[in-house]
């Protein structure tokens, strides 16, 4: 009898330690993104054959639905986006004009890297678009991580199965694959560094790799990170974008 | 052989009805094939010069790169300094006797939009000035247009502006992917309208300056093509042989046009279909001799039992009635020759107006089409009608030959 009692115990520890359900997971991850505005100076490294290309940006954002873009290198100075919700302006300052990116363009890289204009879009949380399921665990890169798959369950999504590799003590997310309906991989993203700041984890350097595109990939780097951080929301605007 | 000639000329005039039916005959379809030569010689020289000129060239150098994706128009495989390459071949003597023109162009295709309208375009940009000897466009500006004088001038194909709401002083966004996969923004002002009569343009193209092209891709002092137009469309493949020798940088390829594209096959393929089509009306023609010759035969059966009791051989009694065919087939190839040439003049002076059937096609055709006379042509066309006459002649002239000589005289 002491037996029997034992293995039930046992059979329940053990169903407890996968108890974590993969809603559970994603609501830890977004808590790492919950903040109500960020700003950061961020480097953009496109890497095409063997060429470099540098960008430099100041970033601000309220949450996930606002963000204003600024480029700083001197080959796109001057060059803002502007994200509300899920629509995206481009301020062209050799042209003083204002463009909304829609359609196709969404699927061009920004600037001509591997992330693109939909990519950069993406922000209601992922329980709300994808059925998600945990397919496994792994050891990556010394992290010990929980292997997610998620099924799109809308038609309104750039991937339609992402897996992703999700830190099981952190909840950052070191790598995710993207994939099409087809089956085919479009993108995979690695997160090279992560700090600290506060209570998040936040990754800092992040890679991206186009796979229908031929050597390329683009490193995005994030520096001097701050959340909460007191920001003027009227800059949200069309008319300030073309100031 | 002179004595059997003159006896199978003297035997056409006997029944000049007869002969004249044979020879009408002949004449009808050489004048056929005389004028769909002319026809389709003119029909090719404009499907040539139209894709060509228009795309690419005669010759066109290129990356290897873009060539294998040129269908797409991409701007990212570009030849880095173009204008050494340009001196490089004018330099040499070979080459430059042959070329008509030497210039870089860009095209690109972009998406363009307009107070909700979209429409798909290609971008055709090049030196305005050299462009005047190729694309021809300033002939079709409709008033009050203009060319292209300055920076940030565009004309459009007039079909493309009115779809799109574009009028003369009108400002065009042009957004696209530069070389750098970058979105690139430039505005330009609408400065004229073209209607050439061609749907693929006046439908889908602008045109703009190669500066302000490079410019809007990113692209420095890029080219994406050299086109380079020859003095005779038909030495290309030697021209890009010899242009090949001159340019050292392995990534550069050298096409000539008859290997781009469909344009050559499609050449090809009108050709060779053509060429059966005349065999086969020069075979009609000629058949009416075949029957024409039977009733002379039996109509001579007595003749011909006196001309080989006289001694003429079985082979003199053969070549006598072919020669007779053949002089028929001949004549008739000669008066459908010279008539089918003369409608060939005819129309290579005033044109055939295709106007209202281009409407509904879109392919690199001009509306009016000029016929083109080809001496090469001509003799083929008399060769064909004289030959195939003879063909059709061997099988009475050896119905006549085999008779039996005693036979052929008793027959009444």
């Amino acid at each position: 009898m002491n037996y029997i009692k034992f293995l039930i115990l046992f059979f329940f520890a053990s169903s407890s330690a996968f108890s974590i359900s993969p809603d559970d997971i994603l609501a830890a991850m977004d808590k790492n993104r919950d903040y109500n505005t960020v700003s950061y100076e961020g480097t953009m490294e496109i890497h095409i054959g063997g060429e470099v290309r540098s960008k430099t940006m100041k970033v601000i954002g309220v949450g996930t639905e606002k963000a204003l873009v600024e480029f700083t290198n001197a080959q796109d100075k001057g060059t803002r986006y502007l994200k509300i919700n899920k629509e995206l302006w481009i301020y062209f300052p050799s042209e003083q004009d204002v463009v909304k990116i829609s359609g196709h363009m969404l699927k061009e890289g920004m600037m001509g890297s591997d992330v693109s204009y939909e990519d950069a879009l993406e922000s209601d949380g992922l329980h709300k678009k994808y059925n998600a399921s945990i397919s496994g665990e792994e050891l990556l890169d010394g992290h010990a991580c929980y292997v997610l798959t998620l099924d799109a369950i809308v038609k309104d999504v750039p991937y339609y199965k992402r897996t992703m590799w999700v830190d099981k003590s952190l909840f950052i997310q070191w790598k995710e694959e993207m994939y099409a309906k087809s089956g085919a991989l479009l993108k995979v993203s690695h997160v090279l560094e992560m700090q600290k700041i506060g209570s998040r984890h936040f990754p800092t350097k992040l890679e991206m790799v186009n796979m229908l595109r031929k050597d390329t990939k683009t490193v995005f780097t994030m520096a001097d990170v701050a959340f909460d951080v007191k920001i003027d929301k009227s800059v949200f605007s069309l008319q300030s974008l073309q100031r | 052989m002179k004595t059997l000639l003159l006896l199978a000329i003297r035997n056409i005039g006997r029944n000049k009805r007869r002969s004249l039916l044979a020879i009408v005959s002949v004449a009808i379809s050489l004048t056929v094939i005389v004028f769909a030569q002319g026809f389709i010689a003119g029909f090719v020289q404009s499907f040539v010069k139209n894709a060509t000129k228009n795309d690419a060239g005669h010759v066109r150098v290129a990356t290897k790169k873009f060539e294998e994706r040129s269908r797409f128009y991409p701007v990212t495989y570009n030849i880095s300094g173009p204008d050494s390459i340009i001196a490089s071949i004018k330099r040499d003597p070979e080459v430059s006797s042959n070329i008509a023109l030497v210039t870089s162009r860009i095209s690109f295709g972009v998406l363009l939009s307009n107070n909700g309208n979209n429409r798909s375009a290609i971008a055709l940009a090049g030196d305005p000035g050299k462009e005047k000897n190729l694309l021809y466009l300033q002939k079709s500006i409709v008033p009050p247009g203009r060319y292209l004088e300055g920076k940030r001038d565009i004309i459009m194909g007039s079909t493309l502006a009115q779809s799109l709401h574009y009028g003369i002083g009108d400002t065009v966004r042009v957004m696209t992917s530069g070389s750098d996969y970058a979105l690139h923004l430039k505005k330009f002002v609408v400065r004229g309208l073209f209607a050439t009569g061609l749907n693929v343009f006046d439908d889908m193209m602008f045109q703009i300056g190669i500066d302000d092209a490079r410019d809007l891709l990113a692209m420095g002092k890029a080219s994406q093509q050299i086109i380079i137009m020859l003095s005779d469309y038909k030495k290309a493949d030697k021209v890009a042989e010899r242009i090949r020798t001159i340019i050292s940088d392995t990534s550069i390829s050298v096409t000539p046009w008859t290997k781009i594209g469909d344009t050559f096959t499609t050449v090809e393929l009108v050709s060779k279909i053509y060429g059966w089509i005349y065999v086969v009306i020069a075979l009609l023609g000629a058949f009416i001799i075949s029957n024409i010759m039977m009733m002379v035969v039996m109509e001579r059966r007595k003749e011909i039992g006196v001309l080989k009791s006289m001694g003429f051989k079985r082979r003199e009694i053969l070549i006598m009635f072919l020669m007779e065919g053949m002089a028929l087939g001949f004549v008739g190839s000669m008066v459908g020759s010279a008539l089918g040439a003369g409608l060939v003049v005819f129309f290579h002076v005033h044109g055939i107006d295709l106007t209202s059937y281009m409407s509904r096609i879109s392919i690199p055709l001009d509306n009016v089409i000029y016929t083109s006379l080809n001496v090469t042509n001509l003799v083929y066309a008399i060769s064909l009608g004289t030959i195939l006459s003879a063909l059709v002649s061997i099988a009475p002239a050896r119905q006549a030959a085999n008779m039996n000589a005693v036979d052929a005289m008793k027959s009444v």
